[in-house]
């Protein structure tokens, strides 16, 4: 195993937003708040595409939306700030802003978050607006920083707005839980969801509040009324619930990665049973025997035996995903894993990779937050066969222009594909989208013909 | 909330960004954060990867990029070593290149000298280092950050020409993120050939490093878009005194006649342009009358803005539809009052209207085709039956050939004969 490394932990290529964008996903990922960015309207722009790619609303289609579109702001309205505006203060722009908000839209909670420029220069939107109309519906939050990754945005945002709305806890209700590590930033959020409803609807146990996963804003009231939080993605998971823990000692389980495979699934579903004191539902026996079944007859009906035994791959994302699909493709696939791209993760250390990966018999190329040029000289001298992560690998990947490769996209930004059908990453489903995409790609090989 | 002046699309970094991606040969260094470098290089890649599905054979030119990546400490006690620090890492990276440092809005605010800094590293490595006076929304937006990017080009690169060759032509600020620029440029090609001009340079679109001093050897500067491109050959020729055109790229007939008729006489060509003209104009209906015109008699209105009045309109005409209104959205952000005799076009214009006057205007008009430009200014969600509504390129086509391209795809179009059974749903009941 070799590691590669750049001169800081901090994330140095580009591969995932920045933390503002985090932040945004995460409030636009509930219902009945509005999102004002105190900032320029570039921040906003690019932040718009993700909001509006992850999670549409209906408002697209109405002619106010079109009203607010022709002002320059498609979804995420803001103050519009100019050079101008951080040398003399952006106080009445953010005024004006916020009374154009209130006119155009119902405006239950309006969350206002400055960019990272503005924070830099302290810009107080609280202070702005203390004696404004609107004060009480008016949610602060502060910046998220300027080099933080868009899990830690998400993370510290939510904890942020739960510590702002959620009540106290009276009774929690029995076998009930949050999901929290869903965002609506993510590729698929969507369907990580649904698979989750599914398999708590299996094991006999109620959702509470899927966090930020186009949960109503009175989920955020009511989410300290769970007896426990799951976290499925720990990336943007973990530190909320740390925290709700502290807060208001609501237990959380975890594992150090997401639910990838069977293993990890039947872990994470035998840690919540066991959390209720709950033995293995039938029908939850059942539903994985059905996977593994499908998985293993899509596997032995491949057309030629030992078709993925030491097929090398590349996966690239944040941590949590890359090690979860890195596990299963590896000890269920018979994969090899020959890079890792690991990107936005800031506490993880090399130490903690190689222990993790330790364990793990192939040569791989673990590459903590890589550039362009790190990721493309690993992908030369690798080889991979099939790559995993975002448009931004695809790039290299036809750039390195070694044949047979083939791209699965997993994380945005993606520039040509839309993930519509039920395709989850996590739990037993989700080990069929893999099973699918591997054997997709496999299968449509070509060979050169040498005669 | 106030309205935007400039560019929705981005900040002058993305504009810096969207020109140096394309001079090929080179290695960008982004200083600033990595949220900056992820949208910026987002915008580019996703542009290449689009012309790369548009032109058959059109290779991916390679990424040399980083960032610095400036963290929460490097922004309280200064990003200047940091930056020297990735400058030498890109130095030892990329040996053969030059390296260009755009700093981003975050540099601007905490006040890193960065052109020292380059011109530092310059002396003490004997490396090109050039400093990009960028500053992300703070220097403006993104059209603003395309036009300081030529203009740094130009001053730091470009020199006096030993000669001029007189029958070679620049195309100047091609759009960098514009996946059918690669498309208008054939057209423009196939143009200048029959005037029996060749193409000098494209300035900068995939044009090696190396060649940049080549740039001015050229007779006459072609602007891609005659308001953005302008102010690029504007500089070109107060420092070369290079001659240029006052028009973008054409679109339709009309336009195409004066552009090369222009061309004709800043170059002195012998050359019968009406001949030309009426060569293409009778190679486009013979096109069409082969394929077949499923526009003629098509009742049609138009909801767009200015820009595609002059083609759309001329394109119409072509094709023998009939032109009911033409409606100028007010966007806030693009001029509506261009025309200076709304009576020599063939219909009502109703200009500076309010979306939901479109609307109103639309369902009483009764038309057969609606055309209007991009969604996010759509005014018409959902239609009534049986009426067809596409949307305009948000560029206008280029040239003859770029009308028929249309043609073409909105024939196709036309004869499907299908109306979208989702536009029909009652949205209200779905959510």
């Amino acid at each position: 195993m070799s590691l590669s490394n750049t001169s800081s932990n901090q994330p140095q290529n580009y591969g995932s937003p920045c933390s503002l964008a985090g932040a945004v996903c995460a409030l636009a990922g509930i219902d009945g708040i509005d999102i004002l960015v105190n900032g320029p309207s570039s921040c906003t722009g690019f932040t718009t595409g993700l909001v509006d790619g992850g999670h549409p609303i209906r408002e697209r289609s109405s002619p106010v939306f079109s009203r607010l579109a022709a002002d320059g702001h498609p979804r995420l309205p803001c103050s519009e700030i100019t050079d101008a505006d951080v040398i003399l203060g952006t106080g009445d722009k953010l005024i004006q802003a916020v009374d154009t908000l209130a006119e155009k839209r119902r405006c239950e909670r309006i969350a206002i978050i400055n960019s990272c420029s503005l924070s830099l220069i302290g810009e107080d939107a609280t202070n702005i607006l203390k004696d404004h109309a609107l004060a009480d519906r008016i949610l602060y939050l502060e910046s998220t920083g300027c080099s933080k990754s868009c899990a830690t945005g998400h993370n510290e945002a939510m904890i942020q707005l739960i510590g702002q709305l959620a009540r106290l806890q009276a009774a929690s209700q029995e076998k009930t839980v949050n999901l929290l590590g869903l965002s609506i930033g993510q590729y698929s959020w969507k369907h990580d969801l649904a698979e989750m409803q599914r398999l708590l609807t299996m094991a006999g146990i109620r959702l509470n509040t899927a966090l930020a996963a186009g949960c109503p804003l009175a989920a955020v009231h009511g989410i300290t009324d769970a007896a426990l939080n799951v976290v499925v993605n720990p990336d943007y998971g973990l530190d909320i619930a740390r925290f709700m823990e502290s807060r208001y000692g609501i237990p959380y389980i975890a594992a150090d990665r997401m639910p990838i495979g069977f293993a990890a699934t039947d872990q994470l579903m035998t840690d919540l049973l066991a959390a209720f004191d709950l033995a293995m539902p039938a029908a939850l026996e059942a539903e994985a025997r059905r996977c593994r079944r499908e998985a293993i007859l899509a596997l032995s009906h491949s057309l030629r035996s030992d078709l993925l035994r030491g097929l090398p791959v590349a996966i690239f994302g944040e941590w949590s995903f890359v090690a979860g699909l890195a596990c299963f493709l590896e000890q269920y696939l018979g994969c090899a894993p020959v890079i890792l791209g690991i990107e936005g993760k800031q506490e993880i250390t090399f130490d903690e990779i190689a222990d993790w990966h330790d364990n793990k018999a192939c040569p791989t190329e673990i590459l903590l937050n890589p550039d362009a040029g790190q990721k493309l000289a690993a992908i030369k001298a690798k080889r991979p066969v099939i790559l995993f992560g975002s448009a931004f690998e695809e790039y290299l990947l036809a750039q390195a222009g070694h044949a047979p490769a083939f791209y699965v996209q997993t994380t945005g930004p993606g520039f040509q594909r839309v993930n519509l059908v039920h395709r989850p990453y996590i739990g037993f489903a989700g080990v069929l989208t893999f099973v699918e995409a591997v054997l997709n790609c496999r299968l449509t090989e070509r060979y050169p013909y040498t005669g | 909330m106030p309205r935007i002046k400039g560019s929705q699309l981005s900040c002058t970094l993305v504009g810096s960004l969207s020109v140096l991606i394309n001079l090929q040969d080179t290695a960008v260094l982004l200083h600033g954060t990595t949220g900056c470098a992820h949208y910026g290089m987002k915008f580019c890649q996703q542009m290449i990867i689009r012309a790369e599905e548009m032109v058959p054979g059109y290779q991916l030119p390679p990424v040399h990029f980083g960032t610095t990546a400036l963290s929460e400490n490097e922004l309280i006690f200064g990003g200047e070593d940091r930056l020297c620090e990735k400058i030498t890492e890109m130095l030892d990276a990329y040996p053969e290149l030059p390296l260009f440092v755009t700093p981003s809005c975050i540099v601007e605010v905490i006040g890193d000298d960065v052109q020292g800094v380059c011109e530092r590293m310059s002396r003490e490595t004997g490396r090109t280092v050039i400093y990009f006076n960028m500053g992300g929304f703070l220097k403006g937006d993104h059209f603003q950050g395309v036009n300081t990017t030529y203009f740094d080009l130009i001053d730091h690169f470009l020199t006096p020409p030993a000669h001029v060759d007189r029958q070679a032509v620049n195309l100047v600020a091609e759009r960098g993120l514009m996946p059918a620029a690669e498309i208008d440029f054939f057209e423009v090609r196939r143009l200048l050939a029959k005037l029996g001009l060749s193409i000098n340079t494209r300035f900068v679109r995939h044009l090696p490093f190396a060649d940049l001093g080549r740039v001015t050897t050229a007779a006459l500067n072609l602007p891609s878009v005659s308001n953005q491109s302008m102010a690029v050959c504007q500089r070109l020729n107060e420092r070369f005194e290079m001659p240029f055109l006052r028009e973008g790229f054409p679109s339709g007939f009309n336009d195409t006649h004066h552009w090369l008729a222009a061309i004709r006489e800043s170059l002195s060509l012998d050359v019968n342009i009406e001949r030309l003209m009426q060569a293409e104009w009778d190679f486009f209906h013979s096109e069409i009358d082969r394929l077949g015109n499923p526009f003629k008699g098509l009742k049609v209105i138009i909801n767009a803005v200015p820009i595609h009045m002059g083609w759309l309109t001329e394109f119409l005409e072509a094709v023998g539809a009939d032109l009911m209104q033409i409606n100028i959205l007010d966007t806030g952000y693009f001029q509506t009052d261009f025309i200076d005799d709304p009576g020599t076009l063939p219909c009502p214009v109703n200009a500076r209207m309010r979306f939901e006057d479109v609307l109103a205007n639309n369902l009483d008009a009764h038309a057969d085709m609606i055309l209007q430009c991009s969604v996010h200014y759509s005014p018409m969600p959902n239609h009534q039956p049986g009426l067809l509504i596409r949307e305009v390129p948000v560029v206008p086509p280029v040239g003859p050939r770029g009308l028929l391209n249309l043609f073409v795809n909105w024939s196709q179009w036309i004869r499907s004969n299908k109306v979208e059974g989702w536009r029909n749903e009652p949205i209200e009941h779905l959510f």
